[in-house]
């Protein structure tokens, strides 16, 4: 991970694109205050969260929490749905038997789990991957975080489910303000539903912007190559034209870092000092 | 356009704890030469098993049902002594499985693997077989310099293509893909497909092409078959049916898909849960989640017809204009 | 198999509770002559004093059977404990109990104990510690193995995340995973501290004020017992009976190491088999971890 810069602001949802070895996880992680040899800052809330001990990022996760990618392991197996929602409650100590009820059955209505005492009582392994995921998210929302991380929360799911997951979270964020990065390697998903995007590539972060501005006016060579690859794997248009396939966008260039430049209002790109796109090859063989 | 594979009438049970359960029901299905079929579904509809079933790979507690025929060329294959399919897998009958990693052998060179899918067939010597196996890596987008690396060694897409060299290296009449994209980086799935793209046309490949991802499907395949519940609930040519959708499933996944051309509309989802197949309605397998059911889909379950040429839908609201 | 070996043990652990019932005669009294042949009064016969040996080897259950469960207890808890905080927290402090297991794991069992029960004194409870301060370190590698597995799902990464202390993580989320293991790893264990009392005693080396099966061996073979007509119902009988617990516990230790194994290792077994339940998974080679 090198010259990550990004911020999100109360109530934003920001996607982070990227591949396999994007370094997205990286991020992810450094955000959770997971990395211990980051350099830099990281401030939530206005705390800095590099260095902290674990006992204080402790209590940082109260106001920070995640949805995992796989429904089917991120349930402990032998806990109930209640139990499984109420934990982050019990762990911080917050609010009493009846109180801490009236929130796991306010999460599992906004998640849709409805009739809800249909599936209070239920363990995990008697759950649909789609019930799954969604006890999941009500599990993060119990404790009304101001951010939530989402690792590619329906990667695992089939596709229509998925924007179920994503209304869920939509709804979340206007009613709650709660703030979310969203990390996924659907940049065709994230435009339905986040504000910003921020795209990573080899360990770096190419381009950030408004998420409208990068899908239609991608400024780095990656952008538009992920881009051109998903029209690509996209329906056909109704037309019957389909897109050019060309390969350009396998050149290197100068990789001298120097930041993320303003192109347009709100959106950066990463650029060399003659202010060219930068394209870093990995030098292991991470993709073709 | 000469039909290449016919099946008729394939029905695959599984015995559970909670009772039998019909993972493929009445399935009919038909390949021409040179065509690709994409089979789609989402969990629980029954396309794995349905691969499965075709390769007569199904162990116990399932078994494929006596009555359906499986026509590869004419010959039924569900009517050979189970001894011989094997020789028959891989020859006539290919499989691309889903995970490239966990179908190739950590421990050997994947030129040697490849080769070893002609031997294995009797097909040719070890260094004749080397040679072929090495054209068709090359064939498949795999440059000589990497073609005695470990599995390891190469990065999931390159894996992928070995794992389709595997397949298509014994010239077999036809190639099953079981979500051979699935997994992959979106840069790295688009060039293998048009990999399979330029395979089919290459070498007339007949193939069947299973995904839960309909433009995956739509973009290579000619005809498309709708999987849900086990049973197939529309086909017809690939474009039409995405364009033109007719079982209401079939139009909630068409609208389910993000863009990122075009105006951002409203994503569609399917409320409710994947069926049961324990606990199937009477009536439509579809009516529980169905946003256009009639009354009458709670009752009757509706056959798949004809309902223009080379389009059938399972659904009563395109039988209405027949009842009458 | 484990259904058997289950009815086996719960017969011997009837018979050693209802003893005093159960048995004709006192055993620590003198009620035949000595050296007796088996009559309808002493079914098995006397031993070198005269006490009647049914009664002696239905009171001995008591003792054979609560040094094998009790040292099993003490086994599994202690290595329950060193498998799950070694796993789970890693780093130096697995490194150093790994160790001790090592150096336990390498001394000879046999030898060492009977030197141990030499110089401690022979009497019950150092038997029970002497066993199983030794017998520990098997489980306890055993269910670290396990532990390193669990301690990467997704529910214990969820847990952390969501600012559980590792002592709640390892008792809440970690202990419930590997229970499954820990209880055949006990099952193991007791037959394995039944089989060294068994040893030991008849070596001479057990409590001489309590009789356990082994000691009653110890006894028939110092009266010469295994050179007259005798061993039949002096040695036999505690043979049989050993062997009889001994492999009731296995039968029971092997149903339920079935059910630890792949099943219980990632998630609870599907209803339907080959059934597709997930979308396919992005091969991800970096998770959230």
């Amino acid at each position: 991970m090198r010259g990550v810069s990004f911020g999100i602001a109360p109530g934003e949802i920001l996607g982070l694109i990227g591949e396999s070895g994007s370094g997205k996880t990286t991020v992810a992680r450094a955000v959770m205050g997971l990395v211990r040899s980051a350099t830099g800052s990281v401030r939530f809330e206005g705390r800095e969260m590099l260095g902290l001990s674990e006992q204080a990022l402790r209590k940082v996760r109260r106001r920070l929490h995640l949805v995992f990618q796989d429904p089917y392991d991120s349930l402990h197996p032998g806990m109930r749905v209640h139990e499984i929602v109420e934990e982050a409650m019990k762990i911080h100590g917050v609010g009493d038997r009846a109180g801490r009820e009236a929130a796991v059955l306010a999460a599992l209505k906004e998640v849709g789990l409805t009739p809800i005492s249909h599936f209070t009582g239920r363990y995990p392994h008697q759950l649909s991957g789609g019930q799954r995921q969604r006890v999941a998210v009500a599990r993060a929302m119990v404790l009304d975080p101001a951010l939530v991380l989402a690792d590619e929360p329906t990667s695992m799911l089939d596709p229509s489910l998925r924007s179920g997951i994503l209304q869920i979270l939509k709804r979340h964020r206007d009613t709650h303000g709660t703030g979310y990065l969203f990390i996924t390697h659907d940049l065709a998903l994230a435009r339905h539903l986040c504000d910003r995007v921020a795209v990573m590539f080899g360990g770096r972060l190419v381009e950030l912007g408004p998420t409208e501005a990068v899908v239609a006016n991608p400024l780095h060579p990656y952008t538009k190559m992920l881009l051109q690859a998903v029209e690509e794997l996209a329906p056909p248009s109704p037309s019957g034209a389909d897109y050019p396939t060309s390969d350009q966008a396998q050149e290197s260039y100068a990789t001298i870092a120097s930041g993320l430049q303003e192109v347009a209002p709100g959106h950066y790109v990463a650029c060399n000092e003659m202010n060219q796109p930068i394209l870093d090859r990995p030098t292991t063989e991470k993709e073709e | 356009m000469s039909t290449l594979l016919e099946v008729r009438g394939l029905n695959t049970v599984y015995r559970t704890t909670e009772g039998q359960i019909r993972a493929v029901d009445s399935v009919d299905l038909s390949v021409g030469r040179g065509e690709i079929l994409g089979i789609v579904g989402e969990s629980g509809s029954g396309k794995t098993t349905l691969v499965t079933s075709l390769m007569r790979l199904i162990k116990s507690p399932g078994r494929i049902l006596k009555g359906g025929e499986m026509l590869l060329d004419g010959e039924d294959l569900f009517r050979l002594p189970r001894s011989e399919m094997p020789a028959r897998r891989g020859r006539d009958l290919a499989l691309i499985p889903q995970s490239a990693m966990h179908a190739l052998n950590p421990v050997i060179p994947v030129d040697k693997q490849v080769a070893e899918a002609i031997t294995a067939h009797g097909k040719a010597g070890r260094k004749a077989a080397l040679r072929t196996a090495r054209e068709r890596l090359v064939e498949v987008g795999i440059p000589p310099e990497r073609h005695s690396a470990y599995p390891h060694e190469l990065s999931g897409g390159m894996r992928q293509r070995c794992v389709i060299a595997m397949a298509i290296v014994n010239e077999p009449k036809l190639v099953i893909a079981d979500e051979p994209v699935s997994g992959l980086d979106v840069v790295v799935q688009a060039r293998i497909l048009r990999l399979i793209s330029d395979l089919k046309e290459s070498r007339s490949l007949s193939m069947i092409l299973v995904s839960h991802d309909l433009p995956t499907v739509t973009r290579i395949c000619d005809r498309i078959a709708v999987m849900y519940a086990g049973r197939i609930i529309e086909t017809g040519e690939a474009r039409t049916v995405f364009e033109k959708p007719l079982h209401p499933y079939t139009r909630v996944l068409v609208e389910a898909i993000p863009r990122v051309r075009g105006p951002k509309q409203d994503l569609r989802s399917i409320p409710g849960d994947p069926p049961d197949l324990h606990r199937l309605p009477s009536g439509c397998n579809f009516e529980p989640r169905c946003p256009a059911a009639l009354t009458d889909c709670k009752t009757v379950d509706p056959s798949l017809e004809e309902v223009e040429p080379g389009r059938k839908v399972a659904c009563l609201l395109y039988h209405d204009d027949e009842r009458e | 198999m484990g259904r058997v070996g289950a009815t086996i043990l719960l017969l011997f652990v009837v018979a050693a509770i209802f003893a005093p019932i159960l048995a004709p005669h006192d055993p620590a009294l003198r009620t035949a002559q000595p050296f007796a042949a088996p009559s309808f009064a002493h079914p098995l016969g006397a031993n070198d004093v005269g006490q009647d040996i049914l009664s002696e080897l239905i009171f001995a259950s008591r003792l054979s059977l609560t040094v094998g469960f009790v040292t099993a207890c003490l086994a599994t808890v202690l290595g329950a404990a060193v498998g799950i905080v070694g796993g789970y927290l890693r780093g130096a402090v697995d490194t150093v109990l790994m160790r001790g297991v090592d150096v336990i794991l390498s001394l000879p069992f046999l030898p060492l104990m009977i030197v141990l029960a030499a110089f401690l004194g022979q009497n019950t409870t150092n038997l029970i510690l002497v066993i199983g301060l030794l017998i520990w370190a098997r489980p306890a590698r055993l269910i670290r193995s396990q532990v390193l597995s669990v301690r990467e799902s997704g529910h214990v990464q969820a847990a952390r995340a969501m600012g559980a202390t590792h002592g709640y993580i390892m008792v809440r989320h970690v202990l419930p995973r590997v229970t499954p293991l820990v209880a055949a790893q006990f099952v193991r264990t007791a037959n394995v501290s039944i089989m060294l009392e068994a040893s030991l005693a008849f070596l001479g080396l057990s409590d001489p004020f309590q009789k356990s099966w082994g000691a009653i061996l110890f006894y028939a073979n110092a009266r010469s017992a295994f050179l007259t007509d005798a061993w039949l119902w002096w040695v036999l009988p505690p043979g049989l009976c050993i062997a009889a617990v001994v492999v009731s516990f296995a039968f029971l230790g092997y149903a339920l190491e079935e059910r630890v194994d792949p099943r219980l290792r990632s998630t609870l077994p599907t209803k339907e088999p080959l059934r597709d339940t997930r979308t396919p998974t992005p091969v991800r080679e970096d998770a959230l971890r």
